[in-house]
């Protein structure tokens, strides 16, 4: 993932970075110091992402971002008088005052005009507000260069956002009560349980791949429940852990990511059609939009228009 | 301020109505303080007493280093004004427990939302609240985990419904005569820095304890005990006195901690049939020894040589000395600060160097700081999350929406539900709570005879009952006053033992703290020894007493870090009181004994309870708890 270049840690990100060194230890710590990540989209979300970006301490940070700032934004890095410049170069300097360690590039391009050479610069990819089409893209083209992928939204209270980290290896510390040891191993006489470090390998889906699932064949009452009622939470990592799932459970939960997403889908279709988000001064017509593009989703997923109920989208 | 667009139009309208305090200006708070500008909230006052220290950029957002040494409180307006100027925010650098801050100033807010790092300023707080009737919204997080919940008078559990475990505190004489972890060494030090440059507490005392229980019966250390005593009478001097004879000449300072006072420990043999005894040092033969650690680490990580000790323990003392000469009046000690570097360097020394003596594993500065300062880690997206939650519960209560208010558990991963953001419903009030019951009842073990008044008020009613300012009187029908708010009023009181009032086994105690708006009747119990030495212990429940149940925290209590709440006003005074976070539950892991059973024994006493207490235990056992 991360070039391992032989990272040193200077006294003043030592200091600096301390409460948090304690937390993930130093290696973590030099890791992040070595990732270039790429931002894609600088709204609200995107600007939550910075700030918490930039804290952390990473090498460099792209921001890339082709609109214009509005008054009223929920990006919070811009100050009043930057609104009317491009989004990017109106949140810089508070971008930078977060972290003077880490570098911030900006970039006011169109995401769509971004070829496969400039993805492949980064580490990491975190994407926000992208239509379904440009996900998929960059998803794919971050595949092949192994790079992981990010992809998020939100909607008033509620958001999602797809993970894919590829083939994905991680250690895990469990505790394991000294009665279960195997033979073999020793467990220190004071504790009565013992913690060991397990490895695990986690194999990500593309999102192309959740979209190509037929839902209809394999979907059962009781996952659409569970849909349903979580449906307006952040549920980030449902989606995440449902890509997990697929390896050991199929089809099913196969069906329950493409469900995700297509629901979602239902407010991204919204925003591409009417240039906009749902919004509560055009509270009665938007709903009764939202109401026609479920009623098209539910169709072509040939499921039953009853399934969502336009009490969703209050 | 965008997402005003989301809100349907009447929370748009209680939201720019209300009036928001924010207690705290850290982690939770400046995250906190973002999103409520973000979110239309357009009346707020923010507290805090600290300043602001480099290790706090990492995810208080809302400072940069030109701003350290700085108050919280007044920069995080600053800056959360650049969000949208047209807000109003009223900053405090001042402590929330003092007086001005009573119930009828309470009373003037919507919500109160407590973004605090300690047990004291939480349990005041929620008194308050309780006092005024407001609305509070409680959190708190450490490292990957974090919590937040609602708290209403009569509508729910109170932030002191549920006993918190005691803070850990050691055996006298582990800390001064056998010491056998790293973190004895390290209190012993700290210890030391009082009795040398701070506070002088007689619970912290550095030299051999001749009182060990352990030590006695054998006829040398009995005789030695006499030699003691006499000693004792004789030269009864202070620590600092003594030290000031030779001006804090470190070679006398280190002769008589590491080489006089450890032979000393070695002529109580009985201490050493078991253990492993310790071997003094001596200033002209510091042992060097050969680093063979890892490159790649932070100077910090690196572990010191005892001479590399030796050289730091010098260095500190003459700065620390020079300071302590520097300060004239009042305030001549020095209060110990882990982000001071002499205090810290002092601290790892001596631990070091003791732990050389005891042949215990000696650690790094690095994680001398952690144990010595109780640092939580922290990092900035947890607290962003939390901040969050609080919002959303917040626009609940604006709503009126108070039955979809939840105790919300943020997990490191996923739980058994699958969750990382767990949602739980809010349990109601204990029946038995000892501050938001209708009469609230304590129990207090202690020996009559030997705890003061002025101990009791100390360490009982403020330190253990976070009370600020109590009324006591005796229930014995003559209306004696033990201790008065009222300055000068009971003074001559102090000194006394309670068995002086005649407070014997069963005697109640009438308490009042008008700031708090709080009554509390608490039932003496003498005992003349108690668990581990401790000095008192508190039961909320009294029908749980049992000679061996100790359910709330009970004295003595290691000094930590300072808890004056007084405003600091420069760098080297500010304390960051990362106490309380100490206690970390994993899933399916004992911690201790005392955590998770009071709350459940409790509960089991009206049938009806037990459903929700088993809910609880499922909850409890389901995520990833810090206690807050």
């Amino acid at each position: 993932m991360v070039a391992k270049e032989e990272v040193t840690i200077s006294e003043a990100e030592a200091a600096l970075y301390d409460r948090q060194i304690r937390l993930w230890g130093l290696e973590a710590q030099k890791r992040l110091r070595a990732a270039r990540v790429l931002l894609i989209g600088l709204g609200g979300l995107g600007a939550e992402i910075a700030k918490n970006l930039t804290l952390s301490g990473i090498k460099s940070l792209t921001l890339l971002d082709h609109s214009v700032a509005v008054a009223n934004s929920a990006n919070f890095l811009i100050p009043l008088e930057n609104v009317g410049k491009n989004v990017v170069e109106a949140s810089l300097e508070r971008v930078q005052r977060l972290n003077p360690m880490v570098d911030i590039l900006t970039d006011t391009e169109n995401v769509t005009a971004k070829n496969e050479d400039f993805f492949s610069g980064f580490d990491v990819v975190c994407a926000t507000r992208l239509p379904v089409e440009e996900s998929i893209r960059i998803n794919a083209i971050c595949r092949k260069h192994s790079i992981p992928f990010y992809s998020g939204d939100v909607f008033g209270f509620g958001g999602f956002f797809f993970v894919d980290l590829l083939e994905h290896e991680y250690s895990e510390e469990v505790t394991v009560p000294a009665a279960t040891l195997k033979d073999g191993c020793t467990a220190k006489k004071s504790d009565p349980s013992e913690t060991k470090t397990v490895k695990h390998t986690l194999n990500y889906i593309p999102l192309q791949a959740a979209f190509e699932a037929d839902p209809s064949s394999q979907l059962n009452k009781r996952s659409w429940q569970r849909i349903k009622s979580h449906f307006i939470t952040m549920k980030s990592t449902d989606l995440g852990s449902t890509t997990v799932a697929f390896v050991s459970l199929a089809l099913a939960s196969l069906a329950l990511a493409s469900l995700y997403v297509d629901l979602t889908t239902g407010l991204l279709m919204f925003r591409s059609q009417m240039k906009r988000d749902p919004e509560a001064a055009n509270r009665q017509s938007d709903i009764a939009k939202l109401c026609e593009i479920r009623d098209h989703i539910l169709h072509e997923m040939k499921l039953d228009n009853q399934m969502v109920d336009s009490g969703i989208f209050e | 301020m965008a997402d005003v667009n989301v809100a349907p139009s009447l929370l748009d309208d209680s939201i720019r109505k209300s009036k928001i305090l924010v207690v705290g200006a850290g982690g939770i708070g400046c995250e906190l303080l973002k999103n409520l500008v973000l979110s239309g909230f357009n009346d707020i006052l923010v507290i805090d007493l600290d300043t602001i220290d480099v290790s706090n950029l990492n995810r208080q957002f809302l400072f940069q280093k030109e701003h350290v040494g700085k108050s919280k409180a007044v920069i995080a307006r600053e800056s959360a004004l650049g969000f949208n100027p047209n807000v109003t925010i009223v900053a405090k650098h001042d402590s929330v427990m003092n007086s001005e801050y009573n119930v009828t100033f309470f009373k003037q807010f919507t919500v109160v939302m407590n973004a605090l790092d300690n047990r004291a300023a939480r349990s005041h707080v929620n008194r308050m609240c309780l006092a005024a009737n407001v609305p509070l919204i409680e959190s708190g997080t450490a490292g990957y985990l974090g919590q937040v919940t609602a708290i209403r008078k009569g509508l729910s559990e109170c932030y002191d419904c549920n006993p918190k475990a005691g803070q850990k505190s050691f055996p006298g004489c582990t800390i001064r005569n056998t010491p056998s972890e790293p973190i004895h060494c390290i209190v012993w030090a700290k210890h030391l820095f009082n009795q040398l440059f701070g506070e002088a507490d007689p619970d912290e005392d550095v030299s051999p304890d001749t009182a060990d229980p352990e030590a006695a019966g054998d006829a040398g250390s009995v005789a030695l005990q006499n030699q003691a005593s006499e000693a004792g009478n004789v030269t009864r001097v202070s620590t600092r006195a003594w030290a000031q004879q030779s001006e804090y000449d470190p070679s006398k300072l280190f002769g008589k901690f590491f080489c006089d006072d450890i032979k000393y420990l070695l002529s109580m043999d009985k201490l050493w049939t078991k253990r492993t005894p310790p071997t003094p040092l001596s200033w002209d033969n510091i042992p060097e020894e050969i680093s063979d650690q890892q490159g790649g680490l932070i100077k910090d990580q690196k572990v010191w040589s005892p001479a590399e000790c030796v050289q730091a323990m010098v260095s500190s003392i003459k700065i620390l000395y020079q300071r302590s000469k520097e300060l004239n009046g009042e305030e001549s000690f020095l209060v110990w600060d882990k982000d001071d570097e002499a205090s810290m360097d002092f601290v790892t020394a001596c631990s070091n160097l003791r732990s050389h003596v005891f042949s215990i594993p000696k650690k790094s500065r690095f994680d001398v700081k952690a144990m010595a300062g109780n640092i939580i880690p922290a990092i900035a997206t947890t607290n962003a999350v939390i901040a969050g939650l609080i919002v959303f519960e917040a626009f609940k209560i604006l709503e009126g929406k108070w039955e979809e208010c939840r105790h919300v558990y943020l997990n490191s991963k996923p739980n058994a539900l699958n969750k990382v953001i767990a949602p739980s419903s809010l349990d109601s009030a204990n029946p038995k709570c000892y501050v938001c019951s209708p009469h609230p009842e304590v129990t207090v073990l202690l020996n009559v005879s030997q705890m003061t008044v002025q101990s009791f008020e100390d360490k009982v009613l403020r330190g253990a009952l976070h009370m600020i300012s109590p009324d006591v009187m005796v229930d014995d029908g003559k209306g004696t006053v033990l201790i008065s708010s009222e300055e000068g009023e009971t003074t001559e009181n102090m000194s006394k033992s309670l068995s002086d009032f005649n407070i014997s086994d069963g005697t109640r105690l009438r308490c009042e703290d008008f700031h708090q708006e709080y009554d509390l009747n608490i039932t003496i119990i003498d005992r003349e020894h108690l668990e581990e030495n401790r000095e008192f212990t508190v039961i909320a429940d009294p029908s749980q007493l049992q000679p061996k149940a100790a359910v709330e925290s009970s004295g003595p209590q290691p000094s930590t870090s300072s808890s004056k709440p007084a405003p600091s006003t420069r760098a080297t005074e500010s304390v960051e009181i990362d106490e309380d976070l100490d206690v970390i539950f994993q899933k399916g892991c004992a911690n201790d004994d005392h955590q998770q059973e009071p709350s459940i024994r409790k509960r089991s006493i009206s049938g009806q309870a037990d459903i929700g207490s088993a809910s609880k235990k499922l909850r409890l056992s389901e995520n990833d708890i810090i206690e807050l």
